[in-house]
């Protein structure tokens, strides 16, 4: 990091700053570490133990935890299964949020309701909207309720594995759309717009103007969304807890609500610690994995 | 000065962080854990704190319609334990209901300092089984009928129901009078009940059904089921031991699976039980459900003309569930065990007890069921209370381990998939038995 | 030809975007709708636009006279208090790392960087264990055993956990970085004290970035219902998100539902924060967009 410039530098001064800067941090990196990174290094811990009560102490059991994860196959299912679902979230979201920060790109009085508009799902948590989906989705519901207005059969939306991650993905695009079609947005308008004059002056197709501006000036922008997109992805449980409980049976539950189970519901703290472990590792692996990828496609 | 602003700066944190924390605590927390000399016993009462009692009144004020029984009941419960124990400082409190609760009450408990009163319904067998219950004095447990109560593993009662039912089957006579049926005589029997659903559905042709028996993918499944597995002699747990092997719970589900064909699509198996409900007595196009006693409120409100009679059995033999109960105990790590016990003597007292009558729901009391003309002129609680006498009845199974995810399993991968899909029973089985037993180990 | 072509490209632009507009905003007016029903009227479910024959506000008043307001006001005690330490840390901190030259400052600024790719769940788990085991708490001994620690603690609403607070002071930091030390210096060398400097000199200078910070850590601690949701057991002790949370997920366990009841206070719990976006959007946006587009 860049040494801000100093002034006079007298030792005195220096050492005064220095310890003068300890009393301020200190305090707080020390608050830090305490709920931060000790949890990191005790759900390690906890990972290898059986526990299954808060008042007693945990039993040191290895890795069968971790043997057992391998193992049964439930949880490697529930693993895959947190992939690929919150995969299609995220492929969705990124790609939807992109061409809404294409159409928000536009210059027009209207700009500012439809900004908002996108923007209003995702300042009201998970907790407060997703009872609308609920209701919509009953069996006699809203939506099947319009499907028999216009004379269409109706459809049991929690009999099928598909259309419950249908119903997940679309509200987690209508809650997470706004923020990342705004950061779109704030990349596309710091693109210098006179290098699509300069390319309108070459004579530059659309198409080339997308490849060779437009790309490469969000790349920046693009990988921020895709690798929190693949941390929010990968620990989303909140959904799938409240729109379809893991139904159809068990269809659609995945490993991190499994893990919300195992530690808080019913109190299989060793085993919540393993699969924490493990779906943390993972996803680290993955954001690795596209950092490398992104990286290497700059060289 | 550099000192002074610290000092103020200091100060102004203070001051936030103490009216920040008296905020939140006002009122009575309940998280003094026993360790406190005070005598604020800690209740969770089931969505009934003062609060929720004022708001319950408001509506009921607004809709011009009567304040429910369950209301009246903790009305007048919270009313005589301060009349009676104007010392005791009781702190009724919200915890939510189902998982919730149990959710919340497990983490007080596995921490060891648990509520005065723990309360539940599916979930309270197993707090008996892990032995964390503290045994019941006798003269609470001679009180009411031994179905109303829940043994630990050394067989001493640790827990009393203050009201339950059993399940019925309710009818609705325009509906079989329509299908061509004698409104006047029920199904006594699994085939009976099966025809007649079949012909009622028949007959309805997309307008009305039969109906079946309901395999919600959450205890509201598991409780309708387990009768008729006990008709048979089995359950879905036998001690301790999962038994989805069992040909006769096979049977059972496939039973459940072909009386699911009477339901319209998605009603039977809904996580949502109102819509079922709805249909049944407010649309009225659902011939039969499976309740418990409250339902004869929801066909009086409605103007439906209905019936109920007992549960249709498989060769007679009789097997029941209790269901809406509202269990209370008292943990042995409380502080406050005799308040406790006497809070529950007072909750089981015949004049709140008679509350429940009104809304037909069944009073455990002795008192209460060896009193007939308390309620002959009521035909859901004379059923009722006619099954309570003849047998002893309890919740669901209960497992020694991981009990609320083997039910989860059960719930959901079996009881629900076996009526939403048409894979092989014996798949479905043995699949969660697999997964049921990784959970037992 | 060329001009009338742009004019139907603008039409169509208005029109799509119009209607996926009033989409992203249809789940609200249902919820809002459904909030006017009672119970029973409700119960029919099937339509997209439930607007009952008389609309009941019942539902509301409720809220109001009983049981829904104690968690309301906890929600806005908690997001004061988050507001304003946050605030406070990320403005000292914050500072203290882009000005003052320390032995150790690389490898905070490393705890500050790297804490915010490390995946939450991993310590999920671990903090409610800790929660449960603080020593000489809520009837725990020396050790941290035999009680239950701070769970059910109304202090658990004010106690900050984790590390996603960090990312505030990363980007205090940065502001601080693309503005000049003069002022500062002058008024050191004026004789101005530290906590003076801060105030006097930086702080109004620093406004805009503090308001960015302050509306974002609102809005969040606002919508995080999961630390309520999992610590506090008494609702009523909880905040207006996480009872709400409770309820919803109780709509698909065993049990009879009230549907209005909960819109009624979704509708509540929405507001607050819609206001906060309404008026001061351009700090919630910057936010979010100095977040991606700095990095």
């Amino acid at each position: 990091m860049t040494k801000t410039a100093k002034a006079p530098k007298i030792m005195t001064k220096s050492k005064r700053e220095a310890r003068r800067a300890y009393c301020i941090i200190l305090p707080f990196f020390i608050y830090i570490a305490l709920w931060g990174l000790i949890p990191l290094v005790y759900g390690l811990y906890l990972g290898l133990t059986e526990y299954n009560g808060l008042a007693s102490s945990p039993k040191f059991v290895g890795f069968k935890n971790y043997v057992d994860f391998f193992t049964t196959g439930d949880y490697l299912t529930l693993l895959w299964r947190q992939f690929w679902i919150g995969g299609i979230c995220l492929l969705f979201n990124t790609v939807v949020s992109f061409i809404v920060g294409l159409a928000l790109n536009v210059n027009s009085k209207a700009r500012g309701f439809f900004r908002t508009s996108v923007y209003v799902p995702s300042i009201a948590a998970v907790s407060i909207t997703s009872a609308i989906f609920v209701a919509l989705l009953e069996v006699n519901g809203g939506i099947n309720g319009f499907l028999k207005q216009i004379g269409q059969p109706t459809i049991t939306w929690n009999y099928s594995q598909f259309w419950m991650v249908f119903w997940v993905v679309v509200y987690f695009l209508w809650r997470s759309l706004g923020p990342a079609a705004i950061i779109w947005l704030g990349g596309l308008q710091s693109i210098d717009p006179t290098l699509y004059e300069a390319a309108d002056v070459d004579g530059a197709s659309f198409a080339q103007k997308v490849r060779y501006i437009t790309i490469p000036g969000l790349k920046f922008v693009a990988s921020y969304i895709i690798l929190t997109g693949i941390v929010g992805a990968m620990q989303m449980f909140d959904i799938i807890m409240f729109i379809t409980k893991g139904n159809p049976y068990g269809k659609t539950d995945v490993l991190m609500y499994r893990i919300y189970r195992d530690g808080v519901v019913n109190f299989n703290m060793g085993m919540a610690g393993a699969e924490s472990t493990i779906l943390g590792i993972v996803t680290i692996i993955f954001a690795i994995i596209y950092f490398k990828v992104v990286l290497r496609k700059e060289d | 000065m550099k000192k002074r602003l610290l000092a103020v700066l200091l100060a102004g944190m203070m001051a936030l962080s103490v009216t920040a924390c008296g905020g939140g605590s006002d009122g009575g927390s309940g998280n003094d854990g026993g360790s406190s000399s005070s005598a604020k016993i800690v209740i969770p009462f089931i969505g009934y704190t003062e609060d929720q009692i004022k708001a319950a009144e408001q509506t009921a004020e607004e809709n011009g319609t009567e304040l429910g029984a369950e209301a009246q009941y903790h009305i007048k419960l919270m009313e005589a334990v301060e009349e009676q124990y104007p010392d005791y400082d009781v702190d009724w409190q919200d915890w939510g209901w189902a998982e919730a609760l149990d959710q919340k009450q497990r983490a007080t408990l596995t921490a060891g300092s648990p509520l005065d009163l723990v309360a539940g319904e599916t979930f309270m067998p197993t707090y008996a089984n892990e032995g964390i219950l503290e045994p019941l004095p006798d003269d609470i447990a001679s009180l009411v009928t031994p179905s109303y109560l829940i043994y630990d593993t050394e067989g001493n009662p640790v827990a009393v129901s203050l009201k339950s039912s059993v399940f019925m089957l309710f009818y609705n006579k325009d509906l079989m009078e329509k299908a061509g049926l004698d409104p006047e005589t029920p199904p006594t029997t699994w085939d009976e009940f099966k025809e007649m659903s079949d012909q009622i559905t028949e007959a309805g042709n997309g307008e009305f059904w039969g109906g079946g028996i309901p395999s919600f993918p959450h205890a509201g499944g598991a409780l309708r089921a387990t009768p008729f597995f006990r008709q048979l002699g089995t359950d879905f747990g036998v001690d301790g031991k999962i038994n989805l092997n069992d040909s006769k719970v096979q049977e059972t589900l496939q039973f459940i699976r072909d009386m699911n064909k009477n339901f319209p699509e998605g009603l039977g198996n809904n996580a949502s039980e109102d819509p079922l409900w709805n249909a049944f007595q407010k649309d009225q196009t659902i011939a039969f459900a499976i309740n418990g006693a409250w339902q004869q409120t929801g066909c009086d409100q409605n103007n439906m003309n209905w019936g109920v009679a007992p549960l249709p059995t498989k060769d007679g033999t009789e097997g029941n569930c209790l269901v809406g109960s509202n269990f209370v105990g008292v943990p042995k790590a409380s502080k406050h065990k005799e308040e406790a016990f006497n809070i529950i003597r007072v909750a089981l007292q015949e004049d709140l007890q008679k509350i429940w009558l009104t809304e037909s729901t069944s009073s455990g009391l002795n008192s209460i069921l060896d009193n007939p003309d308390l309620y002959s002129d009521n035909p859901t609680l004379t059923t009722a209370n006619e099954a309570l006498k003849s047998g002893t009845f309890s919740g669901v199974a209960v497992f020694p381990k991981n009990d609320a995810q083997v039910w989860e399993v059960i719930n959901q991968k079996v009881l629900a998939r076996t009526t939403m899909t048409e894979d092989p029973i014996d798949e479905i089985c043995s699949q969660a038995t697999q997964e049921i037993e990784a959970l037992l180990k | 030809m060329r001009k009338a072509g742009k004019i139907v490209m603008r039409a169509i632009w208005l029109l799509v975007m119009g209607v996926f507009s009033i989409l992203m905003l249809y789940p609200f007016l249902f919820s809002l709708m459904a909030a006017l029903n009672t119970k029973t009227e409700f119960s029919n479910m099937g339509d997209l636009f439930p607007w009952p024959e008389t609309p009941q506000f019942g539902n509301f008043s409720v809220i109001f006279t009983s049981s829904g307001l104690r968690p309301l006001i906890n929600t806005f005690l908690r997001v004061g208090w988050y507001t304003i330490i946050v605030c406070i840390m990320a403005i000292l901190v914050g500072y203290v790392m882009a000005r003052y030259n320390f032995r150790g400052k690389k490898i905070f600024l490393g705890i500050i960087i790297g804490t915010q790719v490390i995946p939450g769940v991993l310590t999920l788990i671990p903090t409610f264990v800790m929660v449960a085991n603080i020593p000489l708490v809520g009837g725990n001994d020396i050790f941290g055993n035999g009680g239950q620690g701070l769970i059910n603690s109304p202090l658990m609403l004010y106690l900050p956990l984790g590390w996603g607070y960090l990312m505030w002071v990363f980007l205090f930091m940065q502001s601080m970085k693309s503005l000049t030390p003069a002022f500062e210096e002058a008024a050191e060398m004026d004789g101005c004290g530290f906590f003076r400097t801060m105030f006097q000199i930086v702080l109004p200078m620093q406004l805009p970035i503090v308001a960015v910070i302050a509306v974002n850590v609102a809005l969040n601690t606002w919508n995080d219902w999961m630390t309520p949701f999992m610590y506090i057991n008494d609702m009523q002790e909880s905040t207006l998100p996480a009872y709400i949370g409770m309820l919803t997920a109780q709509l698909q366990q065993f049990g009879t539902k009230d549907y209005p009841r909960v819109f009624a206070l979704s509708c509540v719990a929405i507001v607050p924060p819609f206001l906060i976006f309404l008026f001061l959007q351009k700090y919630i946006i910057q936010g979010i967009a100095s977040a991606g587009v700095k990095g």
